[in-house]
C-alpha cells in the first residue's frame, strides 16, 4: 500500500513539474536565439560542404575507397556539424529553459 | 519480378502482426481528455525516444528508400552531395520552429498546424486556407505513398498492384483510426528500429558481398569514371542544384506541416532536446547508409527491371534470405510511417479544422469520434482511388506537397511565431505568394528556375517578401491577441 501510495504521490509531483514545464511565460526570444543558431549552423554547413565539394571536384582519388571530394567535401563536415548539433542540444540543456 | 524465399512472406507477415500489437498497446496507454487531444497529439504526453523516432520515420518516406538508392544506382557518388543537407536537418528541423511550437501549443491549446495559425490572428479565413491545403496536398502524398509501397510489393513478392493499395490502404487506415496519434508514434518508432537495422544490414552485407569500398570503388571506376564525380552522370548535379537541395532538404523538413504537428503532442523541452540529439545520431548512421546502398548496388546489381527496384533488388542479391524479409521490411516501414502520419494530419484537417472549429456550440465526443474515424476512411477511400489510376498531373502534386507546401507555410510560421509585427494580411500575402511563385516557376521552368536554382528556394524569398509587405500594408493585431504570444518588452 505504502509504496503504491509513493508511487502515485511521485506521478502526481511529475505531473505537476510536467505541466509547469509547458506553461511558459509568452516570452519568444529564448526560442528565437535557437532558431538564429540553427539558421547560422545551416548557413555555415552549405558553405562548407558545397563549397569543399566543389573544390576538389576533380580530385576522385580513393581515400579508404571513398572519393576524395566525398570524404573531405561531405563526411567530413557531416563529422563536425554532427559535434555542432550535439553542442547545440547539450548547451540548450545546459541553460534549463523551459517552454 | 526477383526471386524471393517464402522466409521473406514469413518477415512481412510478423512485422505486420508486430505493428498491430503496437497499436494495441498505443491504445491502451491512452490518457484521460478530450477525444480530439488525444487522437491528434497523443495528449501531449510523447517522450523524447518517441518523439524522435516518429518525427525521423514520417520525414522518411518511400522516396528516401525507393527514389533515393534509384538515383544513387544511375548518379553514383553525386548523390552524396545531393543529400548533403541532411548534415543540418536535425539541427534545422528542431531548432527553427520546435521550442517555439511546443511552447505554444501548449499555451493555446492548438491541436493542428492550421488551428496555430488560426489562432495567432483570430482569423478564420487563414484556418480553413491552411486546413484545405493540409487535405489536398497530404492526400495526394498518400497516393504517391500507396504507388510506391504496391509497387514494391509487385517488385518483391509478385502481389498484383491494385490489391497492393488495397493492402497499405486497409493496414495503416485501420491502426491509425484505431489509436490515433499515440498508435501511429508508437508504430512509427518501431518502423523507424526496422529502417535503421534494415539499411545498416544491406550496406553490411553488400559491402561484404563486393568486396569492400574499394571494390565498389574500382566496380564503379570500371564502369564509368563520372560515376565517382561529383557532378555525376549528364552533368547531374551542376552547382545551382547542390545548392538548391541544400535549402530543400533542411529547411522542407523544418516547414513541414505533419513534422510540425509533431512538436505539438511533445512533453517537454527537455523531451525535445533529447529527440534532437536521437536524430542527429539517426540520420548520421541512416541517410549515408540509403545513398551507399544505391552505390554498391549499381556494383552488385548494375541492370535492374526499373530504377525504382535498386533497392529491394540490391537486398534481394546481398542479404541472407533469412534475413531478407526483416529487409526488406525497411521500405515498407518507411512508407507506413509516411502514409500514418500523413493521414492523420488530413483526416484532422477534415475533423478540427473544417468541422469542429466552424461548427457552432461545443461538438460531443462521440461527434468528433465518428467524424474523426469517417475522416479517415473517406481520405483513404479517396488516396486509394487516386492510387489505382494515377492522373497525370500527379507527380507535380507529389512535388508541391513535398517542397511546395514547405514553400508556402515555412516563411508565414516562422514569422508568425516570432515577429510580433506579422498580422493577417502579411500572412495570407505570404502565403499566396509562396503558393503562386512556386506553382508558376514550376510550370514555367520545372525543376531549374531562375539561375538554375530550384524553384523553392525563390518561393521562400517571395513569400518572405509577401509577408514583409502585407504586414507593412495591414493593420497591426490587437494588443490584447499579442500578449498571449509574446512578452510585454517585446510588444513596445
Amino acid at each position: 500500500m505504502k509504496i503504491g501510495g509513493l508511487t502515485k504521490a511521485a506521478a502526481g509531483v511529475q505531473a505537476v513539474m510536467d505541466d509547469m514545464d509547458r506553461s511558459p511565460g509568452p516570452d519568444s526570444r529564448p526560442a528565437r536565439r535557437e532558431a538564429v543558431e540553427a539558421a547560422l549552423l545551416w548557413c555555415a554547413a552549405l558553405i562548407a560542404t558545397v563549397g569543399l565539394s566543389t573544390w576538389l571536384g576533380g580530385r576522385v582519388e580513393p581515400i579508404l575507397g571513398v572519393p576524395r571530394w566525398a570524404a573531405v567535401g561531405v563526411f567530413a563536415p557531416w563529422l563536425v556539424f554532427f559535434g555542432l548539433h550535439l553542442w547545440f542540444c547539450r548547451r540548450r540543456e545546459s541553460a534549463g529553459s523551459k517552454p | 519480378m526477383y526471386e524471393t524465399a517464402s522466409s521473406v512472406r514469413l518477415a512481412f507477415g510478423v512485422y505486420i502482426a508486430l505493428t498491430f500489437l503496437l497499436a494495441y498497446m498505443a491504445r491502451r496507454q491512452a490518457v484521460r481528455g478530450g477525444f480530439l487531444q488525444e487522437f491528434l497529439v497523443g495528449g501531449r504526453t510523447i517522450g523524447p525516444w518517441v518523439l524522435g523516432l516518429t518525427w525521423i520515420a514520417t520525414s522518411a518516406s518511400g522516396g528516401t528508400f525507393i527514389g533515393a538508392p534509384a538515383l544513387a544506382h544511375a548518379n553514383g557518388w553525386s548523390v552524396m552531395l545531393w543529400i548533403s543537407g541532411y548534415i543540418v536537418v536535425a539541427t534545422t528541423g528542431f531548432g527553427l520552429l520546435g521550442r517555439r511550437i511546443a511552447e505554444l501549443g501548449s499555451r493555446t491549446g492548438a491541436l493542428t498546424f492550421p488551428d496555430l495559425l488560426r489562432d495567432r490572428f483570430a482569423s478564420k479565413s487563414i484556418g480553413a486556407v491552411s486546413g484545405v491545403a493540409m487535405l489536398v496536398l497530404h492526400t495526394s502524398f498518400i497516393v504517391a505513398q500507396y504507388i510506391a509501397g504496391a509497387r514494391v510489393l509487385e517488385a518483391v513478392m509478385g502481389v498484383p498492384y491494385a490489391w497492393g493499395v488495397l493492402s497499405f490502404a486497409v493496414v495503416v487506415g485501420l491502426y491509425t483510426a484505431y489509436g490515433g496519434f499515440r498508435a501511429v508514434a508508437w508504430t512509427d518508432s518501431f518502423q523507424a528500429v526496422v529502417m535503421l537495422i534494415g539499411v545498416l544490414l544491406t550496406a553490411g552485407f553488400g559491402l561484404y558481398k563486393v568486396g569492400g569500398l574499394q571494390a565498389v570503388y574500382d566496380g564503379l571506376s570500371a564502369q564509368s569514371p563520372e560515376l565517382l564525380t561529383p557532378l555525376g552522370p549528364d552533368k547531374f548535379l551542376p552547382l545551382p542544384a547542390a545548392i538548391s537541395f541544400f535549402f530543400v532538404w533542411p529547411l522542407a523538413t523544418a516547414g513541414g506541416p505533419a513534422l510540425i504537428t509533431r512538436f505539438l503532442a511533445c512533453r517537454n523541452t527537455a523531451t525535445l532536446r533529447r529527440a534532437a540529439l536521437l536524430i542527429g545520431c539517426y540520420i548520421l548512421l541512416l541517410y549515408p547508409a540509403v545513398i551507399f546502398v544505391g552505390i554498391l548496388g549499381r556494383v552488385l546489381v548494375p541492370e535492374l527491371a526499373a530504377g525504382d527496384h535498386a533497392m529491394p533488388a540490391t537486398i534481394l542479391a546481398a542479404v541472407p534470405s533469412t534475413l531478407a524479409g526483416l529487409v526488406l521490411a525497411a521500405p515498407m516501414a518507411a512508407i507506413m510511417s509516411t502514409i500514418s502520419s500523413y493521414l492523420l494530419v488530413a483526416s484532422g484537417a477534415i475533423a478540427r479544422d473544417l468541422y469542429q472549429r466552424n461548427v457552432r456550440g461545443p461538438v460531443s465526443e462521440g461527434r468528433a469520434k465518428a467524424v474523426t474515424h469517417l475522416s479517415i476512411v473517406v481520405v483513404g477511400l479517396v488516396a486509394g482511388a487516386f492510387a489505382l489510376r494515377p492522373p497525370d498531373y500527379l507527380q507535380y502534386i507529389v512535388i508541391f506537397s513535398g517542397t511546395g507546401l514547405a514553400a508556402t507555410f515555412l516563411i508565414p510560421t516562422l514569422l508568425a511565431v516570432y515577429w510580433p509585427g506579422m498580422n493577417r494580411t502579411g500572412c495570407l500575402v505570404g502565403v499566396v505568394a509562396g503558393f503562386v511563385s512556386f506553382l508558376l516557376q514550376y510550370a514555367a521552368y520545372g525543376t531549374r528556375s531562375f539561375l538554375e536554382l530550384d524553384p523553392f528556394v525563390w518561393s521562400l524569398a517571395m513569400s518572405a517578401a509577401g509577408c514583409v509587405a502585407g504586414s507593412l500594408m495591414g493593420v497591426r493585431e490587437p494588443r490584447v491577441l499579442l500578449e498571449k504570444y509574446f512578452a510585454p518588452e517585446e510588444l513596445e
